[in-house]
């Protein structure tokens, strides 16, 4: 019995060390990659030196589309319902990244209808709004109190509609993981992201940005948001975000957040795939918007993406940065 | 390149041994600082090197002509052209949108005055040559006829860009003669270094952020939420401050050359005017020397000694800032005066509180516990915006939603501060807070290494931030 224990702990112990040592090399090859391709292109900068035809760009919707439908598929494989927001801040707020919604999101509606997913472009309200009565300018480009209050309005039919949207999958209390988002549980700090905004953060016991924690078994509707810094609302405090102002408005459901800054639809799939999953949502709403394609470019990844594994370039991503980003 | 930066520190490792290898050469010790303050004040973003050597040049200059000069009149003309010419750049760079926004029909100029840049350590280089020179024309300095060592003075880097703001009578000598610390002095002077980065990293930057966050939330947040949020800031300010005035105190010390004490435990206070002369010492010593005294000080009749407080301290304001809201910090500072003034009350108090006992008596904790609400309250204006702010704040605090609970975080964040308090309570009468009386070397070094591994430890790591007093 004694030596079974021992064998097992010592399996066990080699699968972590084996794990630690493959974490280590990544690190270490993100490092070199980070050192050798230090630049990461601006939203728009992939458009100026080539057009929205280029080998290039091809490749980062190839790269896109192909998470998109993997992340559709494993969404729906639980029964819930899966809805893309195209969301993001006025165009006038983001000089450099016109072209990037211009290209990118009459290519992201394609693959929803394509795909068949229900998708609602937010976009065309949001660029007529003056921008600084709903963001942060000039200090910074994301929402403030109002800009919420007017995303959480513009979301709030998507929810209603699709009230009755059911999950058909239940995971038992030791199959489900112990968080769902990326946050550290239980995360209450004030942070200022660096630009004098300070807010307040307060993570959930799964780490999702909210101020309570999922109960199971559910009891009713579960939604979950998953996108990049727009959802996550960072420089304003939890009570005033998106979400918590749709939970308020739909005290029956239980609105979720687990955005995380910077993130594309590779973190959304690889996040679903390791955690979001198991909080059993019955309506997954994920924000997306022309940025998450050209997010793809490999030095981009090497410094934020949430799998933390290296990414080396294509041979057309390496000609394009030996071209017009190498110093 | 902050004190508590890995630059400085190899840039003072470097400096330190070069200055101290040519110990036995004064003249030359001054040449290395004049060099080397040159080169840490380059770093700096909104330095203005070209300013500061021709304010050199120009106080070097007055000072001497000045001494030349035998006619009262005319050494009273040049000693005020002097200081006209040299607070002409600090009048123009920091108060001309405040001045062109005050005067009627000039409100147009201040929209273009708002863009000019203060040049980092004006007020304090300033105020240092100012009080050279007038220093030259009391008869109360002797004129330094050697221009490194003038220069080196003005330009001196551990004071140049927060103070402390130097007395020409006891500082220049200093740099007059060969400058090696003793084994002792380095000691205590690693000690203060040590307490004050603590005091910098381990305190004030894992503060900030939640003082910032009351400032800025100030609507929605309830009375009780902004009160301990102006009562963080004031010890913010103070472990901010100090910790700089610390370090730079030490540093000084390493160079042989001692500054003035720029804070002896204001919060330990137990008056107004007991408080004023343990914060920010140095300020207010020249604020006494060179404006209080000469018009008459305390041998006033009550009403001029009081209205004369009340300009002292709306100077003060002023210097730290171009707003009325600095004004009214200054004002309520000397208000808190009068009962003091009417009642004979402003004990001038020549020992810390309870000296020899571990707890002030409790007529000094009253008092103590007066001084602290009353200076903390008046942070109000000197951390707000504007009048606005300040104005809501104190609707907030002093209505019936300061009886809210407050939010935790902001309340917690008053415990990183507890550990600085008590220690200095504990040492306060020592030399520095981390004396150790005992001749056991390896004691004292273990308590070094336990605060240094403490700093590790706490600091928040994330990106500097600055010294609050560097903007003023």
């Amino acid at each position: 019995m004694l030596q079974g224990c021992s064998g097992n702990k010592t399996a066990v112990s080699k699968e972590d060390l084996a794990a630690i040592k493959k974490y280590d090399e990544d690190q270490k090859a993100i490092e070199k990659l980070n050192h050798d391709y230090p630049t990461v292109p601006e939203d728009d900068k992939i458009f100026e030196f080539q057009g929205q035809n280029s080998p290039l760009y091809m490749e980062l919707k190839s790269r896109y589309k192909n998470d998109f439908v993997q992340l559709k598929q494993e969404i729906e494989s639980t029964g819930a319902k899966m809805v893309m927001i195209i969301l993001r801040q006025p165009e006038s707020t983001r000089e450099h990244a016109v072209l990037n919604s211009k290209y990118g999101i009459p290519f992201i509606k394609e693959c929803c209808s394509q795909l068949g997913v229900e998708y609602v472009d937010l976009s065309p309200v949001l660029n007529i709004q003056d921008a600084t009565k709903i963001t942060l300018v000039p200090k910074d480009g994301h929402w403030n109190q109002k800009g919420s209050e007017l995303v959480a309005s513009l979301i709030a039919p998507i929810i209603k509609k699709y009230g009755a949207a059911k999950s058909n999958v239940t995971y038992k209390d030791n199959e489900r993981t112990e968080t769902f988002g990326d946050l550290p549980p239980h995360e209450d700090r004030i942070l200022d992201g660096g630009k004098d905004l300070p807010y307040h953060l307060v993570a959930n016991a799964q780490g999702l940005r909210m101020d309570h924690d999922i109960k199971f078994p559910k009891n009713k509707q579960f939604v979950l948001f998953m996108g990049g810094s727009q959802i996550y609302s960072p420089f304003l405090d939890n009570e005033f975000i998106a979400t918590s102002l749709l939970q308020k408005q739909f005290p029956d459901k239980e609105i979720m957040n687990s955005g995380i800054i910077a993130a594309t639809i590779e973190d959304y799939l690889t996040l679903w795939r390791e955690k979001a999953k198991y909080s059993e949502p019955d309506l997954v709403i994920i924000q997306t918007n022309g940025g998450d394609i050209t997010d793809y470019f490999f030095s981009g990844r090497n410094h934020v993406a949430r799998t933390h594994k290296p990414y080396p370039p294509s041979p057309v991503e390496e000609k394009f940065y030996n071209t017009y980003l190498k110093r | 390149m902050l004190f508590n930066t890995q630059d400085f520190a190899l840039f003072f490792s470097i400096f330190i041994v070069v200055y101290w290898l040519c110990f036995k050469w004064g003249n030359l010790q001054n040449l290395i600082l004049l060099l080397g303050s040159g080169y840490f004040y380059y770093c700096f973003r909104n330095s203005l090197p070209f300013y500061l050597y021709s304010l050199i040049i120009i106080g070097y200059f007055s000072a001497r002509l000045i001494e030349r000069i035998e006619e009262k009149k005319k050494k009273k003309l040049l000693l005020v052209c002097s200081l006209i010419l040299i607070g002409a750049g600090l009048t123009y760079t920091k108060y001309s949108g405040f001045l062109f926004g005050s005067i009627p029909g000039l409100s147009g100029w201040q929209a273009s005055a708002m863009h000019i840049i203060v040049p980092i350590g004006i007020s304090y280089f300033t105020f240092s040559s100012i009080g050279y020179i007038v220093d030259v024309y009391r008869g109360k300095t002797v004129v330094e006829r050697n221009f490194i060592t003038y220069a080196a003075y003005i330009s001196y880097f551990p004071h140049i860009l927060s103070g402390p703001i130097p007395s020409s009578a006891t500082i220049l000598p200093q740099f007059s003669r060969k400058k090696i610390p003793t084994y002792s002095e380095i000691e205590r002077s690693a000690g203060e270094i040590i307490w004050g980065t603590f005091k910098k990293m381990a305190v004030a930057d894992n503060m900030v952020m939640a003082v910032n966050y009351c400032f800025e939330h100030y609507t929605y947040l309830n009375g009780f939420t902004l009160l301990l949020g102006v009562v963080s800031f004031n010890l913010y300010l103070y472990a901010d401050f100090s910790g700089y005035s610390d370090i730079a105190m030490a540093i000084s010390r390493l160079l042989g050359i001692e500054l003035t004490r720029n804070f002896q435990m204001p919060f330990f206070s137990r008056n107004p005017a007991e408080y004023w002369r343990r914060w920010h010492t140095s300020l207010n010593k020249w604020m006494t020397n060179y404006i209080y005294l000469p018009m008459g000080g305390n041998q006033n009749n009550k009403f001029q000694y009081i209205f004369l407080i009340l300009f002292i301290f709306s100077f003060s304001g002023l210097w730290h800032g171009a707003s009325y809201n600095f004004i009214c910090w200054g004002l309520l500072n000397g208000i808190y005066f009068i009962p003091y003034i009417l009642t004979n009350r402003l004990v001038r108090y020549k020992t810390l509180p309870s000296p020899g006992r571990v707890l002030p008596t409790l007529r000094e904790a009253w008092q103590i516990s007066l001084t602290f609400i009353l200076t903390t309250l008046t942070r109000i204006f000197f951390r707000s915006p504007d009048f606005h702010v300040a104005g809501v704040l104190f609707k907030k605090i002093f209505s019936t939603d300061l009886f809210h609970a407050p939010m935790a975080i902001i309340a917690r964040n008053l415990w990183w501060c507890v550990p600085m308090i008590a220690l200095e309570w504990i040492q306060r009468e020592r030399k520095y807070f981390l004396e150790l009386k005992t001749d056991k070397i390896y004691l004292r070094m273990i308590l070094y290494a336990i605060v240094i591994f403490v700093i590790w430890k706490l600091f928040p790591r994330k990106d500097l931030v600055e010294y609050y007093y560097f903007k003023f």
